[in-house]
């Protein structure tokens, strides 16, 4: 079946995770993208089995002069680049969106940093973390006493490149109406501020009331976690209905509104996740048990919906990684493969027209850097 | 100026965070999106989380068994988006109604659980979601805790983030071939999109070398109490921390490969490292960092994030008048397209509010 991105090609100058996120979505979409890398950028193995997928790998010296000239005759004969960058590096190097749109007036140029390409911190370096303690998260994480602290997953980091991936297919959508391309802008910081955007709210008489800390177990009796014989319930009865079914069971009954969240507490820890959730479940209120990351990566859920996929990698043996989430019937999520860094760098040189004799050339000049091997742990 | 989604209308169905977040996502980008209410309404109108994640879109009130207004709603749709809590739309319109109506529409659904998971048709709220999925990690120092709750509904979002892209793709597709289809974006498999790197495992991949210190990537308290978030992992930003600190010789010892495999040696030089930095304010280490191009940020709280110069110049914050709690201050706009950059053209919708302009449109068509 089709790929929804077909026929797109995508230049991915990005590292870490934000970035490299943007490509393997377009990927999964179809699109035909090349991770282009300095040799000294040797990425982590085990992110790069994650956000590597479905690339193809080459490295490129674009600091020599032969070097970006490689990169402008692919350039040209794409149709998207992403960057990662503080506000004015791109440019510096002559591969900033006015440079690269004035050859190709159809490129589509996602920038992706810390803090976006606008205001005071444009210029600001930073990580996911950085604009984590920038927004609020990693404070409200620790409560207020305790030391910061991220959230459990990196969401942060994938939900930024996920929605560069918005906004570039968002301008080729556009691109089919006007025929031109144009720059995509996103952070790390903005998407903190999406994740936050329910509390991240003022108007004349609001009153901030944000729960934090690593001791908070939820939102209200009805809506929180319980200690149980064996482990961890979420009762998430949200509705009346739910709340009343709930109160007419056998071991909640005649409790009162008072200490209500006191009162569960003793009643729920007296037995175990499983007889708790039998019950609740027969009495259709919603509830769940807790599980730790453990169980729920070896839950057979997780290989038959393809969320994790097991591999025999060519250059890494076996290996196994997240699939897809997406499903479309159309045109169907690819998972893909991670590439050997470096590996792809011949055959995507050929692919623009290079003779033998040009590649080895630019080999011996150190615009095709030898690349050192596997990525770094 | 223009969104690039403008000219696409986008049905949003269910009271699912999600779908509000993606249906914002769309509307922030010039969709036209009608939400289909029930005569009661969404159940979070009135509060003020309500007016952020609808802002930019219409109201139309429709009873459940009013087929013909939902019919002329799905006629002049591009896509219809939809999730419940309970994982029913209560007006059927789910992907095959839609579908039956119109071949060339794009039908988004977002239910807690897919229809394969052992737990479907359980709702999927973001505690059960989050607590299925191992979000409720103890964060706790000394793991006391047990389990720790998180304010922030990251489920909800991020599988709104994940379905944003697969709307865009599958409407691309369409304006390509002329083909609508079907997209499925379960809460509980998008968590395995952000698990992402914590579910890679390579056992026949020998360690290498590793690149950093976790000394230099971590938290210190500052003179005035307050803490700092350092990520100094690269040459160029450790060097210019250590300069800065007066301690140019540590770089050696901190970037010996050999520490990161010594958690005792690791702890004593996170204690040394600590020491410089309680020698002046947080948001003064921030400024002299940020001069020095290093990686560095004060931990702020979300309010003060909002009052930043940078939040307010960069657009992370603006403002929208609205109609129940007057000038607002909400979140800005995710992504900016250079050339049909988007914008937040009206408030959220009053209930029902457009019922009477939509239904004019219909009966011209």
């Amino acid at each position: 079946m089709p790929g929804a991105l077909d026929g797109i090609r995508v230049l991915d100058l990005c590292i870490i995770l934000a970035g490299p996120t943007c490509g393997r979505t377009l990927s999964e979409y179809g699109a035909d993208v090349i991770k282009v890398d300095p040799e000294h950028r040797i990425p982590a193995l085990t992110p790069w089995l994650d956000v590597g997928r479905g690339k193809r790998s080459i490295c490129l010296n674009i600091t020599k002069n032969a070097g970006l000239e490689a990169f402008y005759k692919l350039a040209d004969s794409s149709d998207v680049v992403l960057t990662g960058f503080r506000k004015g590096v791109a440019e510096r190097l002559g591969i900033g969106y006015e440079q690269l749109s004035e050859r190709n007036p159809r490129i589509v140029y996602a920038a992706i940093n810390a803090f976006g390409q606008e205001g005071p911190w444009a210029m600001r370096p930073g990580f996911d973390q950085n604009a984590q303690a920038a927004t609020g998260m990693q404070l409200r994480n620790g409560g207020d006493d305790g030391e910061p602290g991220p959230p459990p997953y990196t969401f942060n980091d994938y939900g930024t490149g996920i929605m560069a991936a918005y906004g570039v297919i968002l301008a080729l959508l556009e691109r089919e109406r006007t025929g031109k391309g144009q720059k995509v802008d996103t952070s790390l910081a903005y998407t903190a501020s999406t994740f936050s955007s329910e509390y991240m709210i003022d108007y004349e008489g609001f009153e901030p009331d944000e729960i934090s800390g690593p001791e908070a177990k939820g939102s209200g009796p009805f809506s929180r976690l319980y200690r149980t014989s064996d482990g961890w319930l979420a009762l998430s009865a949200e509705r009346d209905d739910e709340q009343k079914r709930l109160l007419q069971l056998e071991p909640f009954a005649g409790m009162s509104e008072g200490d209500l969240s006191g009162s569960l507490e003793a009643v729920f820890a007296s037995n175990s996740t499983s007889d708790w959730m039998e019950l609740l479940s027969g009495a259709g209120v919603p509830a769940t048990s807790h599980q730790g990351l453990k169980d729920v990566r070896s839950d057979s859920y997780a290989r038959d919906a393809g969320l994790i996929i097991s591999e025999q990698h060519e250059a890494f043996g076996a290996v196994e990684h997240a699939g897809t989430a997406q499903r479309l019937s159309k045109t169907p999520a690819r998972v893909g493969t991670s590439p050997v860094f470096g590996g792809d760098t011949e055959s995507v040189l050929t692919e623009l027209g290079y003779t033998r004799e040009e590649i080895d050339s630019m080999r011996a000049d150190g615009v095709i850097p030898e690349p050192q091997g596997l990525p770094l742990n | 100026m223009a969104g690039a989604l403008s000219g696409y209308r986008v049905l949003e169905f269910g009271d699912h965070p999600a779908v509000a977040v993606l249906g914002m996502l769309l509307a922030d980008q010039g969709a036209d999106v009608v939400k289909v209410e029930s005569p009661s309404g969404d159940p979070l109108r009135g509060t003020p989380v309500f007016s952020v994640w609808n802002r930019g879109k219409k109201s139309v009130v429709a009873a459940n068994d009013d087929c013909d207004l939902l019919s002329s709603l799905v006629a002049g749709a591009d896509a219809v988006v939809e999730g419940s809590h309970s994982g029913q739309n209560p007006y059927g319109i789910d992907g095959d109604s839609a579908r039956d109506m119109r071949s060339d529409i794009v039908r988004l659904s977002l239910p807690g659980f897919g229809e394969d998971h052992p737990h479907a048709g359980t709702p999927g709220t973001e505690l059960l979601i989050s607590a299925a999925t191992g979000v409720y990690t103890d964060r706790s120092k000394d793991a006391s805790e047990g389990v720790s709750f998180l304010a922030l509904p990251y489920a909800s979002i991020f599988a709104a983030m994940v379905a944003a892209p697969a709307l865009a793709a599958a409407l691309y597709h369409r304006e390509r071939t002329g083909e609508g289809q079907a997209v499925t974006v379960p809460l509980y498999d998008a968590m395995f999109t952000a698990m992402g790197s914590a579910v890679v495992s390579r056992p026949e991949v020998e360690s290498g070398p590793r690149a950093t210190s976790p000394a230099i990537a971590r938290f210190y308290r500052c003179g005035d109490g307050r803490w700092i978030n350092l990520n100094a992992m690269y040459e160029r930003s450790l060097r210019p921390v250590l300069d800065v600190l007066g301690h140019p010789e540590w770089f050696g010892p901190l970037t010996d490969s050999r520490l990161y495999d010594n958690l005792e040696e690791i702890e004593e030089w996170a204690a040394r490292l600590q020491e410089p930095w309680l020698a002046r304010p947080a948001l003064e280490w921030e400024s002299l960092m940020a001069e020095a191009g290093v990686p560095l940020t004060m931990c702020r709280t979300l309010r003060e994030w909002m009052e930043t110069d940078h939040a307010i110049a960069s657009g992370a914050v603006l403002d929208v008048e609205d109609h129940e709690f007057g000038p607002m201050r909400q979140v800005g706009i995710q992504v900016r397209l250079s050339g049909t950059p988007g914008e937040v053209g009206t408030p959220a919708p009053r209930l029902g509010q457009h019922n009477e302009t939509i239904l004019a449109e219909a009966k011209r068509e």
